[in-house]
Protein backbone atom coordinates (compact mmCIF):
# COMPACT_ATOMS: atom_id res chain seq x y z
CA UNK A 1 0.00 0.00 0.00
CA UNK A 2 1.17 3.31 -0.85
CA UNK A 3 0.45 6.31 1.29
CA UNK A 4 0.67 10.12 0.65
CA UNK A 5 0.17 12.40 4.30
CA UNK A 6 -1.54 15.53 2.90
CA UNK A 7 -0.78 19.37 4.63
CA UNK A 8 0.19 20.94 1.98
CA UNK A 9 -0.95 22.22 -1.67
CA UNK A 10 2.41 20.32 -3.07
CA UNK A 11 0.80 17.09 -1.06
CA UNK A 12 -2.36 17.27 -3.28
CA UNK A 13 0.04 17.19 -6.51
CA UNK A 14 2.47 13.98 -4.86
CA UNK A 15 -1.16 12.53 -4.39
CA UNK A 16 -1.87 12.53 -8.37
CA UNK A 17 1.42 11.54 -9.04
CA UNK A 18 1.11 8.42 -6.78
CA UNK A 19 -2.05 7.63 -8.42
CA UNK A 20 -0.84 8.01 -11.75
CA UNK A 21 1.64 6.14 -11.21
CA UNK A 22 -0.10 2.74 -9.98
CA UNK A 23 -2.59 3.67 -12.46
CA UNK A 24 -0.35 3.48 -15.21
CA UNK A 25 1.31 0.32 -13.69
CA UNK A 26 -2.07 -1.39 -13.58
CA UNK A 27 -2.49 -0.46 -17.16
CA UNK A 28 -5.32 1.63 -16.80
CA UNK A 29 -6.27 3.04 -20.51
CA UNK A 30 -5.72 7.17 -21.12
CA UNK A 31 -9.07 7.90 -20.24
CA UNK A 32 -9.71 6.12 -17.10
CA UNK A 33 -6.19 7.46 -15.72
CA UNK A 34 -7.14 11.02 -16.39
CA UNK A 35 -10.25 10.01 -14.39
CA UNK A 36 -8.23 8.33 -11.48
CA UNK A 37 -5.96 11.92 -11.55
CA UNK A 38 -8.99 14.11 -11.75
CA UNK A 39 -10.71 12.45 -8.77
CA UNK A 40 -7.69 12.21 -7.34
CA UNK A 41 -7.12 16.04 -7.07
CA UNK A 42 -10.82 16.58 -6.13
CA UNK A 43 -10.51 14.36 -2.73
CA UNK A 44 -6.75 16.07 -1.93
CA UNK A 45 -7.62 19.03 -2.22
CA UNK A 46 -11.04 18.52 0.16
CA UNK A 47 -8.77 17.12 2.97
CA UNK A 48 -5.71 20.18 2.55
CA UNK A 49 -9.07 22.53 2.38
CA UNK A 50 -11.45 21.48 5.00
CA UNK A 51 -9.63 19.20 7.26
CA UNK A 52 -5.75 20.90 6.74
CA UNK A 53 -4.48 17.48 6.83
CA UNK A 54 -4.71 13.88 6.35
CA UNK A 55 -4.00 10.84 4.29
CA UNK A 56 -3.84 9.24 0.59
CA UNK A 57 -3.90 5.29 1.10
CA UNK A 58 -3.67 3.66 -2.38
CA UNK A 59 -3.60 0.14 -3.48
CA UNK A 60 -4.45 -2.63 -5.82
CA UNK A 61 -6.92 -4.27 -5.12
CA UNK A 62 -8.92 -7.59 -6.84
CA UNK A 63 -12.70 -8.70 -6.52
CA UNK A 64 -13.95 -12.49 -6.20
CA UNK A 65 -14.13 -12.79 -9.62
CA UNK A 66 -9.91 -12.06 -9.76
CA UNK A 67 -10.53 -8.52 -11.47
CA UNK A 68 -8.07 -5.94 -10.48
CA UNK A 69 -8.65 -2.69 -9.92
CA UNK A 70 -7.02 0.48 -7.69
CA UNK A 71 -8.47 1.52 -4.33
CA UNK A 72 -7.60 5.40 -3.21
CA UNK A 73 -8.93 6.68 0.96
CA UNK A 74 -8.84 10.01 1.43
CA UNK A 75 -8.96 9.86 5.18
CA UNK A 76 -8.78 12.90 7.75
CA UNK A 77 -9.58 14.04 11.15
CA UNK A 78 -11.24 17.55 10.59
CA UNK A 79 -14.40 18.68 11.17
CA UNK A 80 -16.67 15.89 9.61
CA UNK A 81 -19.33 16.75 7.31
CA UNK A 82 -22.22 17.56 8.91
CA UNK A 83 -25.42 16.52 5.99
CA UNK A 84 -23.73 14.01 3.58
CA UNK A 85 -26.74 14.64 1.46
CA UNK A 86 -26.38 17.64 0.99
CA UNK A 87 -22.53 17.60 0.48
CA UNK A 88 -23.07 14.78 -2.60
CA UNK A 89 -26.10 16.98 -3.85
CA UNK A 90 -24.78 18.45 -7.41
CA UNK A 91 -26.51 22.25 -7.04
CA UNK A 92 -25.10 22.39 -3.16
CA UNK A 93 -21.81 24.92 -3.80
CA UNK A 94 -19.80 26.39 -0.90
CA UNK A 95 -18.97 29.97 -0.69
CA UNK A 96 -15.87 29.69 -2.55
CA UNK A 97 -17.24 27.82 -5.33
CA UNK A 98 -16.21 24.15 -4.53
CA UNK A 99 -18.58 21.34 -3.92
CA UNK A 100 -18.40 19.95 -7.17
CA UNK A 101 -15.68 17.61 -5.91
CA UNK A 102 -17.69 14.69 -4.11
CA UNK A 103 -20.15 14.05 -6.43
CA UNK A 104 -17.81 14.48 -9.44
CA UNK A 105 -15.20 12.04 -8.08
CA UNK A 106 -18.84 9.81 -8.17
CA UNK A 107 -19.07 9.97 -11.32
CA UNK A 108 -15.35 9.52 -12.40
CA UNK A 109 -15.01 6.89 -10.39
CA UNK A 110 -17.08 3.43 -10.59
CA UNK A 111 -17.44 2.77 -6.19
CA UNK A 112 -17.28 5.40 -4.65
CA UNK A 113 -18.04 5.82 -0.16
CA UNK A 114 -17.98 8.03 1.98
CA UNK A 115 -18.15 8.10 5.94
CA UNK A 116 -18.07 10.89 8.25
CA UNK A 117 -18.50 11.93 11.84
CA UNK A 118 -18.65 15.74 13.26
CA UNK A 119 -16.17 16.51 15.07
CA UNK A 120 -14.07 13.06 14.21
CA UNK A 121 -13.07 13.30 10.41
CA UNK A 122 -14.71 11.95 6.89
CA UNK A 123 -13.33 9.17 5.03
CA UNK A 124 -13.81 8.95 1.35
CA UNK A 125 -12.61 5.81 -0.53
CA UNK A 126 -13.13 5.33 -4.35
CA UNK A 127 -12.33 2.75 -6.70
CA UNK A 128 -11.62 2.12 -10.23
CA UNK A 129 -11.83 -1.38 -11.84
CA UNK A 130 -9.45 -2.31 -14.65
CA UNK A 131 -12.09 -2.81 -17.97
CA UNK B 1 7.47 36.72 -11.55
CA UNK B 2 6.63 32.73 -11.66
CA UNK B 3 8.13 29.91 -13.58
CA UNK B 4 5.88 29.52 -16.00
CA UNK B 5 7.06 31.83 -19.42
CA UNK B 6 4.69 33.94 -20.94
CA UNK B 7 6.02 34.87 -24.44
CA UNK B 8 5.12 37.94 -26.51
CA UNK B 9 4.12 37.23 -29.95
CA UNK B 10 3.45 41.25 -31.57
CA UNK B 11 0.35 41.68 -29.84
CA UNK B 12 -0.33 38.52 -28.43
CA UNK B 13 0.87 36.65 -25.68
CA UNK B 14 1.66 32.93 -25.53
CA UNK B 15 1.73 30.25 -22.42
CA UNK B 16 2.41 27.32 -22.49
CA UNK B 17 2.02 25.45 -19.29
CA UNK B 18 4.47 22.52 -19.47
CA UNK B 19 4.46 21.83 -15.83
CA UNK B 20 2.67 20.23 -13.26
CA UNK B 21 0.12 23.04 -11.96
CA UNK B 22 0.04 23.08 -8.20
CA UNK B 23 -2.66 25.89 -6.96
CA UNK B 24 0.14 28.89 -6.50
CA UNK B 25 1.48 28.09 -9.26
CA UNK B 26 -1.63 28.66 -11.25
CA UNK B 27 -2.27 31.68 -8.65
CA UNK B 28 1.21 33.09 -9.41
CA UNK B 29 0.91 32.77 -13.47
CA UNK B 30 -2.69 34.48 -13.40
CA UNK B 31 -0.99 37.35 -11.70
CA UNK B 32 1.86 37.26 -14.13
CA UNK B 33 -0.51 37.51 -17.82
CA UNK B 34 -2.50 40.29 -16.13
CA UNK B 35 0.82 42.28 -15.48
CA UNK B 36 2.02 41.33 -18.79
CA UNK B 37 -1.32 42.26 -20.75
CA UNK B 38 -0.59 45.31 -18.85
CA UNK B 39 3.15 45.82 -19.72
CA UNK B 40 2.97 44.77 -23.38
CA UNK B 41 -1.10 46.20 -24.36
CA UNK B 42 -1.73 42.83 -25.76
CA UNK B 43 -4.63 42.06 -27.19
CA UNK B 44 -4.71 38.20 -26.82
CA UNK B 45 -3.94 35.89 -24.72
CA UNK B 46 -3.44 32.28 -25.88
CA UNK B 47 -3.27 29.49 -23.18
CA UNK B 48 -1.84 25.97 -24.25
CA UNK B 49 -2.62 23.00 -21.97
CA UNK B 50 -1.68 20.55 -24.22
CA UNK B 51 1.05 18.88 -21.72
CA UNK B 52 -1.71 19.19 -18.84
CA UNK B 53 -2.19 15.63 -17.70
CA UNK B 54 -6.10 16.92 -16.24
CA UNK B 55 -8.12 20.32 -15.28
CA UNK B 56 -9.57 19.79 -11.70
CA UNK B 57 -12.27 22.30 -10.66
CA UNK B 58 -9.09 24.55 -8.88
CA UNK B 59 -7.43 24.84 -12.47
CA UNK B 60 -10.62 25.19 -13.87
CA UNK B 61 -11.89 27.97 -12.01
CA UNK B 62 -8.61 30.28 -12.25
CA UNK B 63 -8.55 29.54 -15.51
CA UNK B 64 -12.37 31.01 -15.50
CA UNK B 65 -11.73 34.06 -13.46
CA UNK B 66 -8.28 34.58 -15.81
CA UNK B 67 -10.28 35.16 -18.82
CA UNK B 68 -12.63 37.03 -16.87
CA UNK B 69 -9.77 39.20 -15.87
CA UNK B 70 -8.22 39.79 -19.24
CA UNK B 71 -11.30 40.54 -20.93
CA UNK B 72 -12.01 43.22 -17.74
CA UNK B 73 -8.31 44.79 -19.26
CA UNK B 74 -9.76 44.86 -22.66
CA UNK B 75 -7.72 41.88 -24.04
CA UNK B 76 -9.33 38.30 -24.86
CA UNK B 77 -8.11 34.85 -23.35
CA UNK B 78 -8.01 31.65 -25.96
CA UNK B 79 -7.96 28.37 -24.29
CA UNK B 80 -6.21 25.88 -26.57
CA UNK B 81 -4.88 22.34 -26.54
CA UNK B 82 -7.61 20.14 -23.95
CA UNK B 83 -7.23 16.40 -24.99
CA UNK B 84 -9.95 14.50 -25.70
CA UNK B 85 -9.16 12.09 -21.83
CA UNK B 86 -8.80 15.65 -20.30
CA UNK B 87 -12.45 17.12 -21.80
CA UNK B 88 -14.12 14.19 -20.85
CA UNK B 89 -12.80 13.85 -16.99
CA UNK B 90 -13.92 18.00 -16.95
CA UNK B 91 -17.59 17.79 -18.13
CA UNK B 92 -18.03 14.52 -16.10
CA UNK B 93 -16.81 16.15 -12.98
CA UNK B 94 -19.12 18.62 -14.03
CA UNK B 95 -17.38 21.72 -14.86
CA UNK B 96 -18.39 23.41 -18.24
CA UNK B 97 -15.22 26.05 -18.38
CA UNK B 98 -17.72 29.03 -17.82
CA UNK B 99 -16.68 31.71 -19.76
CA UNK B 100 -13.95 30.34 -21.26
CA UNK B 101 -13.27 30.32 -24.96
CA UNK B 102 -11.85 27.50 -26.77
CA UNK B 103 -10.02 26.15 -29.95
CA UNK B 104 -8.28 22.93 -30.93
CA UNK B 105 -4.64 24.08 -30.81
CA UNK B 106 -2.51 27.37 -30.97
CA UNK B 107 -2.86 27.90 -35.13
CA UNK B 108 -6.52 28.15 -34.36
CA UNK B 109 -5.94 30.24 -30.88
CA UNK B 110 -4.07 32.41 -33.27
CA UNK B 111 -7.18 32.92 -36.04
CA UNK B 112 -9.93 33.31 -33.39
CA UNK B 113 -7.85 35.94 -31.61
CA UNK B 114 -8.03 37.97 -35.27
CA UNK B 115 -4.26 37.10 -36.58
CA UNK B 116 -2.79 34.61 -38.53
CA UNK B 117 0.89 33.38 -39.66
CA UNK B 118 2.44 34.58 -43.14
CA UNK B 119 5.46 35.09 -44.97
CA UNK B 120 7.04 37.96 -45.14
CA UNK B 121 7.90 39.46 -48.61
CA UNK B 122 10.91 41.86 -48.21
CA UNK B 123 14.27 40.29 -47.87
CA UNK B 124 15.14 39.80 -43.91
CA UNK B 125 19.23 40.13 -43.00
CA UNK B 126 20.36 36.78 -42.50
CA UNK B 127 17.31 34.86 -43.32
CA UNK B 128 16.62 33.16 -46.77
CA UNK B 129 13.52 34.91 -49.11
CA UNK B 130 9.99 34.01 -48.25
CA UNK B 131 10.20 31.67 -50.74
CA UNK B 132 12.81 29.69 -49.91
CA UNK B 133 11.31 29.71 -46.04
CA UNK B 134 8.07 29.26 -47.13
CA UNK B 135 6.86 30.37 -43.48
CA UNK B 136 7.25 33.09 -41.21
CA UNK B 137 5.49 35.77 -39.04
CA UNK B 138 3.52 38.86 -40.19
Amino acid sequence: MERVDIHSEEDIVRARQCARDLSLSLGFSLVDKTRIATATSELARNIFKYAREGRMEAEEIRDEQGRRGLRLAFIDTGPGIPDIEQAMDEGFSSADGLGQGLPGSKRLMDEFHIESAVGEGTRVEVIKWLK
Amino acid sequence: MGEIPILQIGPLLLVTIQTELHDRLAEQLQEDILQRVRETEAEGVLIDITALEMVDSFISRVLSETAQMVKVMGARMVLVGLQPEVTMALLELGLKLTGIETQLDIDSGIRRLGYHLAAVDEEVPGLPGAGERGHGTG
